[in-house]
C-alpha cells in the first residue's frame, strides 16, 4: 500500500512539475529582481556596491536564461540605471548597446535606449554628446514616444543650463512638430498623444496662458472629433489646477453637450460630480 | 441557574466528541477526502497559468478579470476569489456529504457499534441527497445575503460623509459573528435529516424546536471552533498587504491553512452537534 502512495505521488508531482511554462518561470525572477531593485532605489544613500551587484545578478539572470522575453528590454534597462546610480556611465552605455543588439527590431525599445544613453552623457556633463544622441532619435525614430519627447528632453537640459533662446527655439520647433502631427492624421491616438506632448512643453514653459489660446485653437480647428474633446478635458484639468473650479466644470459640461451619450460625456459628467464634490468640502 | 446546566450540557458534548473522535477516527474520512478535493483545485487553480491547465482555465480569467491576472504575482490576488468558487462547489458536493456521513457514523458510534461504516452511511446519505442539498443550499444563501448585504449597502453610501460608517471589514467580521449565529439556529438540520430520516422541512421544524431549548450550548459549542476560522478568515482579509510585505507565495500557505482548519473545525463542530443532539434525543426519550 505505501509504494502504491508513493507511486501515485511521484506521477503527481512529476505532472505537475511537466505544467511549467518559460513567460510565468521568467515573470517570477522578474518580480523578484524589482522588489530587490526597488529596496536598492528607495535607499540608495545607504546601498552599498555589494547590494547594486546583487539586483544586477538578478537581472542577468533573467537575460541569461530568457534573452526574448518581452521584459527583459526592462531588465537591461534598469541594469544601465544601477550603473548610473553608482556614476559607472560607461558600464550603464554598455548594457544599453547590448540591449539594443538583441531587440533591434523593436524600435520603440531601441528610440528609448538612444534617449537613456543621451540622458547619461548629460548627466556626465558631456551635453554634445547627448545632443547627437537625441538627434539620432528624432531623425532615425520618428515615429516613437521617445522622438516626440526629444524636445521636452532638450527644453529641461536648457532650463538647467539658462540657455533660454534655445529652450524657446526648441519649444517653437517642438509645438510646429506635433501640431502637424496633429493635422496630418487627427483622428488617431498618436495624435491624442501630441496633444498630451504640446502640453508638457507649455508646462515645461509654464505658460498657462499659451497652453488655454492653444487648446482653444484645437478646439475651434477639429470640431465633434477625439481631440476637440480631448482640449477640453485638458482645459478642464489646467483650471483645476490652478483653482478654478467653475471654467474646469464649463469645460466638461461643453464635452457633455457636445457629445451627447458617448463615454466622453459620461466621463465628463462623473469629473463634473467630483470637482462640485472637492467644491463642497 | 440556567446557564449553569447549559455549561454542563456544553462541557459533557466537547468531552464525548474527544473521546469518540480519539478512539474512532474514521469518523473524519468523509472530512479527508472533502478537504483533499479542495487541495486538488487550490492545485490546478494555481496552475492556471501554465500550460496544460491555462488551455482550460486561461480563457474565462481572460475574459471575466482580465489577462494580467494571468501572470506573476497577480494570479495570486485572484487565486482566494478562483478558490471560494471551488469551495462553494465542493460544499454542495463532497461538503455536505462528509458532514451528513460524519453524523450518520458518530450515531452509530453512540448506538454501540464496535466499528461505524463510512460505505453504509454514504449509502443513506445519498438517499436523503436533495434535503441536504437544500440545506447546503440554505446555509450559502444565508451566508451570501450575511456577507454581502452590508457590503453592498456600504458601496450604495460610499459617497456619503466618510467616517460615519464602519469600514467594510469591519462588516466581514461582524458578518462572521452573524453567520455563527444563524449556523447555531440550523445546524440540527443535518443529524434531524440522516438521524430521524426527516425531510428537509421536518428537519426545519426539529432544529427550530431544539434551537429553543439548547440554543446557548450550540451557539457556545459551535464559537470556540469557529474562532479557530477566525485567524485565517482575518488573514484572508489581509492577503494583499501580506502579499507586499512578504511573497505571492504567502497565498498557497493561507489558503492551505484554510482547508486544513476548515477541516478539523467541520469535523469537531458536526460530532459536537451529532453528540448533543443524540443526548437530547435520549432525554425526551427518557420523558
Amino acid at each position: 500500500m505505501k509504494k502504491f502512495y508513493l507511486i501515485i505521488a511521484l506521477i503527481v508531482s512529476f505532472v505537475l512539475n511537466a505544467c511549467s511554462s518559460e513567460e510565468y518561470s521568467a515573470e517570477k525572477l522578474y518580480w523578484r529582481a524589482n522588489q530587490q531593485y526597488n529596496r536598492v532605489l528607495s535607499n540608495i544613500d545607504k546601498a552599498k556596491p555589494v547590494d547594486f551587484q546583487k539586483v544586477i545578478v538578478a537581472y542577468r539572470e533573467i537575460i541569461v536564461k530568457y534573452p526574448n522575453w518581452q521584459n527583459t528590454a526592462q531588465a537591461y534597462f534598469n541594469i544601465s540605471r544601477l550603473y548610473v546610480s553608482q556614476k559607472k556611465y560607461d558600464m550603464a552605455r554598455s548594457e544599453l548597446e547590448k540591449m539594443k543588439s538583441n531587440f533591434y527590431r523593436q524600435t520603440d525599445i531601441c528610440a528609448n535606449a538612444e534617449v537613456v544613453i543621451a540622458l547619461t552623457y548629460e548627466e556626465e556633463g558631456r551635453w554634445d554628446k547627448a545632443l547627437e544622441y537625441l538627434d539620432i532619435v528624432e531623425k532615425e525614430y520618428t515615429k516613437t514616444y521617445s522622438a516626440f519627447l526629444v524636445p521636452i528632453y532638450k527644453m529641461r537640459h536648457y532650463k538647467k543650463t539658462g540657455e533660454e533662446d534655445l529652450r524657446q527655439k526648441t519649444y517653437k520647433d517642438a509645438i510646429l512638430k506635433y501640431k502637424e502631427m496633429i493635422s496630418q492624421s487627427p483622428d488617431t491616438i498618436a495624435a491624442l498623444a501630441a496633444v498630451d506632448f504640446s502640453l508638457a512643453a507649455f508646462a515645461e514653459l509654464r505658460d498657462k496662458e499659451e497652453a488655454l489660446a492653444y487648446l482653444d485653437g484645437l478646439i475651434k480647428e477639429y470640431p465633434s472629433s477625439p481631440i476637440q474633446a480631448k482640449a477640453l478635458f485638458s482645459k478642464s484639468i489646467i483650471y483645476r489646477r490652478s483653482g478654478q473650479p467653475d471654467l474646469a466644470i464649463e469645460s466638461l459640461e461643453e464635452i457633455v453637450k457636445k457629445f451627447v451619450n458617448t463615454e466622453l460625456a459620461k466621463l465628463a459628467k462623473e469629473q463634473i460630480n467630483e470637482i462640485k464634490k472637492e467644491k463642497d468640502n | 441557574m440556567e446557564m449553569r446546566k447549559n455549561l454542563e450540557i456544553a462541557k459533557s458534548s466537547w468531552k464525548l466528541t474527544f473521546k469518540t473522535l480519539r478512539e474512532y477516527p474514521r469518523i473524519s474520512v468523509p472530512f479527508v477526502f472533502s478537504a483533499l478535493a479542495e487541495v486538488f483545485f487550490l492545485i490546478i487553480l494555481y496552475y492556471a497559468p501554465r500550460y496544460p491547465f491555462s488551455a482550460i482555465l486561461a480563457p474565462p480569467i481572460k475574459t471575466f478579470v482580465g489577462e494580467a491576472y494571468l501572470h506573476y504575482p497577480l494570479n495570486f490576488i485572484l487565486l482566494p476569489r478562483l478558490f471560494y468558487f471551488a469551495k462553494v462547489f465542493v460544499w454542495f458536493t463532497m461538503g455536505i456529504c462528509a458532514w451528513a456521513v460524519s453524523s450518520n457514523m458518530v450515531s452509530q458510534v453512540q448506538e454501540g457499534r464496535f466499528l461505524p461504516s463510512i460505505a453504509g452511511s454514504f449509502n443513506r446519505v445519498i438517499r436523503r441527497y436533495p434535503a441536504l442539498f437544500l440545506f447546503a443550499l440554505s446555509i450559502f444563501i444565508l451566508s451570501l445575503v450575511i456577507f454581502k448585504l452590508p457590503q453592498f449597502l456600504v458601496m450604495k453610501l460610499y459617497f456619503l460623509p466618510r467616517g460615519k460608517y464602519f469600514t467594510l471589514q469591519s462588516f466581514s467580521f461582524i458578518s462572521f459573528f452573524i453567520t455563527i449565529a444563524v449556523e447555531a439556529l440550523l445546524i440540527y438540520i443535518v443529524p434531524s435529516i440522516i438521524i430521524e430520516r426527516q425531510s428537509f422541512f421536518g428537519a426545519l421544524k426539529r432544529t427550530w424546536a431544539l434551537s429553543k431549548e439548547i440554543y446557548m450550548p450550540t451557539l457556545a459549542i459551535i464559537l470556540i471552533p469557529r474562532l479557530l476560522e477566525m485567524g485565517v478568515f482575518f488573514l484572508k482579509q489581509k492577503l494583499p498587504l501580506i502579499m507586499t510585505k512578504t511573497f505571492p507565495e504567502i497565498t498557497l500557505w493561507v489558503l492551505g491553512a484554510d482547508i486544513v482548519v476548515s477541516f478539523l473545525t467541520n469535523l469537531i463542530v458536526i460530532t459536537l452537534i451529532t453528540d448533543l443532539f443524540l443526548i437530547k434525543q435520549g432525554v425526551e426519550k427518557e420523558i
